[in-house]
């Protein structure tokens, strides 16, 4: 754990820790803006346009932005710098470094992605409302997931790329905004689309009207859920494979 | 494991279509050994092969019995200081020096007390608190020592410890690695510096394009190439006198004048001519301003015995 909260503080340290800042208070600034300025909407028309709008606006753009700013950074900035030399040469197992590595990237997306999204909820939701509660809940969790399943990916783009955040940028673009964006079933392999579907699931299935015109096939909200967490471990596990066999030259 | 702490056999690295290593093999014992050779050479691959940071293509590494490459062990009993600067630059020197402890496996008071002792060897204990940004080329070098004898490993690899440091400095080190050798630990100094190790060992491995090109005491690599002509400058009083001189001299194959009071001397003896230089300069016989040898240069010395 010590080891951990090392590199966490390392990945909160960067300068690029600017732009997380920058995305969180983007994302609070949209929210108390409609919450001010669109003084017409009523209690339930926030909670459309929150989960209609905002909401997969933040966990397609926002949340994935945040896992890329940590997660490619957290092996890439290492081998860049050279200070992965010392991690390599130390009596520290490299399963444990990835594990390490991992839990620091994770915390270091999620928990500020989580809060991306919490507070938009908080400002634009009618929290009275249990109902809404729920919606804010449901895209908090939906968050995590998304972010969990994004710094894994980039944490294994940050371990081969020679400019990981180019290459992260190029995957999100192409993979989660291409492919997420087609019609049929391809769209269930972007985590965007995977983390829609467990909203889809968890807030009011029948009335799910995605802007982003997301299909939700039937099945349980643990469906999504876990093919999110099976992406992660897959990439976890690819991660390993580079690691283990890792030389720096 | 055998008598040796360090074993190369048939050592074969490619990067891509350079060569690193090629068939390079080796066992050391314990003490100081240096390893020379001009840049490029291979000595850093070797040194990367030795603390598992690159794996070899062909042959075996073995450190100590084991396979370094990916063996955590390991590391505990090898101490390395790279040539690169892998520095997180915005830590304190101090703080860097505990946290490499602590991936070590020390807890926090045994990781203070060593990085305490670390500084101390290396004589930064005043300038622990300066930012690792901050610090001059010399510091940052002393730093990369105290992180490699932090853990008090039996090998250690130095790749051009020298580098950066002022002469005091330099004078230091040289006395540390000296220190360390001597008490039973194994270590493997790169230098492409010939008479920075000449003072600290006489076990010299002399490393060109990737290939082991000899290997043994000072004494013995000089014998090697003492029968091959050496060329030195000389400056005199009377040149064309002294030039007559030494054309009598046995082992000279030709002197040339070089213009004003310099000539050159080309000799299979270097042992004569210099005694003879001696003596002449001692007796009065000759005004001797200045010698200075052409071919010392660990370049001329890999010519030599590449011819």
């Amino acid at each position: 754990m010590d080891a951990t909260l090392w590199f966490l503080r390392q990945l909160l340290r960067q300068r690029r820790s600017f732009f997380l800042v920058l995305l969180i208070g983007a994302a609070w600034a949209l929210s108390l803006g409609l919450r001010f300025f669109a003084t017409d909407l009523d209690a339930q028309d926030r909670l459309v346009l929150f989960r209609d709008g905002v909401g997969p606006f933040l966990i397609a753009a926002v949340v994935l932005l945040i896992s890329m700013l940590y997660a490619t950074s957290a092996f890439a900035q290492e081998i860049e710098d050279k200070t992965m030399f010392l991690l390599l040469t130390r009596p520290y197992p490299r399963s444990r470094l990835l594990r390490d590595k991992a839990l620091a990237a994770w915390i270091a997306s999620a928990g500020p992605s989580m809060l991306a999204v919490a507070l938009p909820a908080l400002t634009l939701l009618p929290l009275e409302d249990a109902r809404a509660r729920e919606v804010a809940v449901a895209y908090v969790v939906a968050a995590l997931l998304a972010s969990t399943a994004y710094s894994a990916l980039f944490l294994r783009v940050g371990l081969s790329a020679s400019r990981p955040i180019i290459w992260a940028a190029g995957l999100a673009i192409g993979w989660e905004g291409l492919v997420g964006t087609t019609p049929g079933n391809l769209q269930l392999l972007t985590v965007q689309h995977q983390a829609a579907r467990f909203l889809a699931r968890t807030v009011a299935p029948e009335t799910w009207t995605l802007e982003l015109k997301l299909r939700v096939p039937e099945g349980s909200a643990w469906v999504p859920a876990l093919c999110l967490l099976g992406f992660t471990a897959l990439l976890l596990y690819a991660s390993w494979r580079r690691l283990r066999s890792f030389e720096l030259r | 494991m055998s008598g040796f702490a360090i074993e190369l056999e048939q050592v074969t690295k490619w990067y891509g279509p350079v060569i690193g290593l090629a068939g390079f093999e080796a066992k050391i014992g314990v003490g100081v050994h240096a390893l020379l050779g001009p840049n490029g050479a291979g000595k850093s691959t070797l040194f990367k092969c030795l603390g598992g940071l690159v794996r070899p293509d062909r042959g075996r590494v073995r450190v100590l019995g084991e396979d370094p490459f990916g063996n955590p062990a390991l590391y505990r009993r090898i101490g390395l200081c790279p040539e690169l600067d892998p520095f997180p630059e915005r830590m304190v020197g101090r703080a860097w020096l505990e946290r490499i402890a602590r991936f070590a496996g020390y807890g926090p008071t045994e990781a203070r007390s060593r990085t305490e002792a670390a500084l101390e060897t290396v004589g930064m204990r005043g300038d622990g608190a300066k930012r690792l940004g901050g610090m001059s080329k010399g510091m940052r070098q002393r730093m990369k020592l105290a992180q490699a004898i932090l853990h008090d490993p039996e090998v250690l690899l130095l790749d051009e410890p020298f580098n950066g440091l002022d002469p005091v400095q330099r004078k230091a080190v040289i006395d540390l690695v000296r220190g360390l050798g001597g008490s039973g630990r194994s270590v493997l100094l790169a230098s492409h510096v010939l008479h920075e190790v000449e003072s600290i060992t006489d076990r010299i491995l002399l490393l060109r394009e990737g290939k082991l090109l000899a290997e043994g005491t000072i004494k013995e690599l000089r014998d090697h190439f003492a029968d091959i002509p050496r060329r030195l400058s000389l400056r005199v009083e009377e040149p064309r006198r002294a030039a007559a001189a030494l054309l009598e001299l046995e082992g000279t194959e030709g002197v040339r004048l070089l213009g004003g009071d310099r000539l050159q001397v080309s000799t299979r003896r270097a042992d004569r001519l210099l005694d003879w230089l001696t003596r002449e300069a001692a007796s009065g016989a000759l005004a001797l301003r200045e010698i200075t040898p052409e071919d010392e240069d660990l370049s001329s010395v890999f010519g030599m015995l590449e011819g």
